[in-house]
């Protein structure tokens, strides 16, 4: 035994899994096994028919003796099996030249008598089959064999006495159930199957064939589950596993050392000299010279696009016109009630149609309006805000204010009203402020605010306007005296700084 | 290598090994499902016999609901699996290895229409035994998979033994091989753990016998965190 040479992974596995694993195998070498197994129950089975049912007149014996034989079928799978399992499925002719040494070598009698009612048939066969081993040994080899895998082997057998029945019943009936209702052939096929009275000839005939089929095509599949089983129980019993794994993991680093003396002696010799060098330079051309034809062999590759034709059903536009039902007429009154109520339909689709529109429009509207909000507030928001009416309880409205506001100071400074011509000069330059220079004045501002928007908008006439706050404050809150010179220079000042602003 | 492991890998790059169930359980566990399905429509049967008509009608509702929707309500509810699958340790998933949905659910059992023809799953038995991951018809339409649930194994209880380190770099898969083998060994018969103590000389620093054993043993515990 030697498992590194299995073509199955191995792992710790539930029964259940090793039994799939069995299937999966079975699956692999379907071809063989299947084969091999069609061949040897068909010829059994037309050897019981003309046997038992013609010479005997008794299919149902037949039967029996198909289903007696299968621990032969068996030995022919599992000769299958076991080299499929190591990756070197035979043919099918090689396989059926087997037959004769596995009827002989493998304790057939002993299976065929006391054996035959085994419930683990499948997962012992290997014992007798593979391991050759014959009585005491042979039966404490089998007791370990199927000490944790009881249950699984039953459950195997229980599911696949079932299937063989499925199939053996199941796939005529289904056949019998595609074929057209004016062909009589279910009706004769069911009543050979329960009917009470003897079926006629080929329906048994029919019967018999199909249960060799079943048997054919099922049998493999049990034997295979319980190879998988037998797998499964020798793997627990040696850690073939774990052994792999440690040989895997051994092996690399001799391999790998080996392979570096390899490459360095390798290298060593082949050391590029100067000729080597020139032969390098040809060998380089020549690639070149070859590459456009390279290129189109490689693009040739199915790899980088290729035509393929795809085949697929389609519906057949409908266009011919419908043929009258052949259910039979339908009553005038039903016709009455189905042509009302699709009138009824039409008015109702009509009514929501208009409905629907209507609703769109609105929809519509709703999306205009709601547009054309947004604009006007981006616009507002793009507009700067109209300076207050009043700033620091001073009217700034340019309105409130006289054309030619340093002559009008002037002449109420001459009159003696000092007070009133500055507080004229101070509101004047707010208003031209705010009004022309555009300066963010809020209503609540006090005059130092005021300054300081000034002095932040960076204006040449700042120096004058902070000259004019403090005038004016002095003489507003502290009720000062305003010299003589003073009213004039702010006068002329006013109308150096402020007279370009209109 | 053959297996009946279906491994996916996630757009993470985490390969997910989803083990595929194959006939005879997934039988099992419908003949489980159909017992429990029958047994609580015999006893509804009994109780809803008294109440007369409406009985009759509330009867056949609750055939309908057994019949269509009991296994797409255990399925997605109850994390893939119905009672009957959980009892054989089975769950359904996509094939993309995500719970199962409500539509995949509903359409692989409804499918089983088909895949009961003519009578018992005939179809489906067929379907299971020609393709490679045990699907019946509804499974190949919904592109749904039954697989076992593989519960995550507890660290090995090791048998006692002197800890041992080795002098080479232990990489992951030789950690793994040394904790197989001490989950493993106990069970075999001690020529065949000697035998393949002695396979992995550097592990062991090359001894024989009972100590190899003993010092992968020591190996193990000490990679288990069960000795220092």
């Amino acid at each position: 035994m030697q498992p590194d040479k299995l073509a199955v992974a191995l792992r710790p596995r539930s029964g259940f899994e090793a039994i799939d694993l069995g299937l999966r195998l079975a699956q692999r070498c379907a071809r063989p096994l299947f084969l091999s197994s069609l061949a040897l129950v068909m010829s059994v089975c037309a050897l019981a028919y003309l046997i038992f049912a013609v010479w005997l007149d008794s299919s149902d014996l037949g039967v029996l003796f198909v289903w007696w034989l299968k621990p032969l079928y068996d030995r022919l799978a599992l000769h299958v099996l076991s080299r499929g399992v190591f990756d070197a499925t035979p043919g099918l002719r090689e396989t059926l030249r087997a037959l004769p040494s596995l009827v002989r070598h493998s304790g057939l009698f002993a299976a065929l008598s006391w054996q035959r009612f085994d419930t683990q048939r499948a997962l012992r066969l290997p014992v007798a089959q593979l391991e050759g081993l014959r009585g005491a040994p042979a039966r404490a080899r089998r007791k370990l064999l199927s000490r944790r895998v009881s249950g699984s082997g039953i459950a195997l057998l229980f599911c696949f006495v079932n299937f063989e029945a499925l199939i053996w019943f199941g796939v005529p009936v289904l056949i019998a159930m595609l074929i057209p209702g004016d062909i009589e052939f279910a009706p004769p096929l069911l009543r050979g199957l329960f009917g009470s009275s003897e079926p006629a000839r080929w329906i048994s005939a029919l019967w018999f064939l199909s249960y060799g089929l079943a048997v054919a095509l099922v049998e493999p599949f049990y034997l295979a589950g319980g190879f998988g089983l037998y797998l499964k129980r020798r793997t627990d019993l040696e850690a073939w596993d774990v052994e792999l794994q440690m040989r895997r993991l051994t092996l690399p680093p001799a391999s790998n050392l080996l392979l570096g003396v390899v490459l360095a002696l390798a290298l060593t010799a082949l050391q590029p000299g100067p000729a080597m060098a020139a032969d390098e330079v040809t060998r380089r051309e020549s690639a070149a010279r070859q590459a456009p034809t390279a290129i189109k062999e490689v693009l040739a590759r199915p790899e980088f696009g290729h035509e393929e034709s795809v085949h697929r059903l389609r519906w057949k536009s409908s266009n011919e016109e419908e043929k009258p039902s052949a259910e039979g007429p339908i009553p005038a009154w039903l016709k009455a009630l189905f042509k009302f109520w699709a009138g009824v339909g039409k008015w109702i689709a009509e009514i929501w149609r208009v409905f629907v529109w209507i609703l769109l429009g609105l929809f519509g509207c709703l999306a205009l309006w709601f547009i054309t909000r947004q604009i006007l507030r981006m616009q507002a928001a793009r507009r700067p805000a109209l300076p207050p009416a009043e700033v620091a309880g001073l009217d700034i409205r340019p309105d409130s204010l006289p054309d030619d506001i340093a002559a009008a100071a002037q002449a109420l400074f001459a009159q003696g009203r000092a007070r009133e011509g500055l507080a004229l000069l101070y509101r004047g330059a707010l208003s031209r402020l705010a009004h022309r220079a555009q300066i963010p004045f809020a209503r609540g501002d006090t005059e130092g605010d005021c300054l300081l928007r000034v002095t932040r908008a960076a204006l040449p006439m700042r120096a004058f306007f902070a000259d004019l706050t403090h005038s004016w404050q002095s003489v507003a809150y502290a009720d000062r005296q305003l010299p003589q010179d003073q009213s004039a220079r702010l006068c002329r000042g006013w109308a150096e700084a402020f007279g370009a602003l209109r | 290598m053959l297996d009946t492991v279906r491994e996916i890998s996630t757009p993470e790059l985490i390969e997910l090994r989803v083990h595929c169930a194959g006939p005879v359980p997934r039988a099992l566990a419908w003949l489980l499902d159909t017992l429990i399905r029958a047994g609580i429509f015999a006893l509804a049967n009994i109780a809803l016999g008294f109440v007369g008509h409406i009985g009759g009608g509330i009867m056949l509702i609750l055939y309908f609901g057994l019949e269509w929707l009991y296994p797409v309500f255990f399925e997605v509810l109850g994390g893939g699996a119905t009672p009957g699958k959980r009892a054989l340790g089975l769950y359904v998933l996509h094939q993309d290895g995500s719970p199962v949905g409500w539509g995949a659910s509903l359409t692989r059992n409804l499918l089983r229409t088909v895949d009961f023809l003519p009578f018992l799953y005939t179809l489906g038995l067929i379907s299971m035994l020609l393709t490679s991951e045990f699907r019946r018809i509804g499974d190949l339409v919904a592109g749904t998979i039954v697989a076992y649930r593989i519960d995550p194994t507890p660290l090995p209880e090791v048998p006692a033994a002197p800890a041992w380190r080795p002098r080479i770099p232990l990489t992951r898969p030789l950690q793994q091989a040394v904790l197989a083998y001490a989950e493993r060994a106990p069970r075999l018969s001690p020529e065949r753990a000697e035998e393949l103590a002695e396979i992995a000389p550097q592990l062991t620093a090359g001894a024989q016998g009972r100590t190899a054993v003993e010092r992968l043993y020591g190996l193990a515990r000490v990679l288990t965190g069960q000795a220092r």
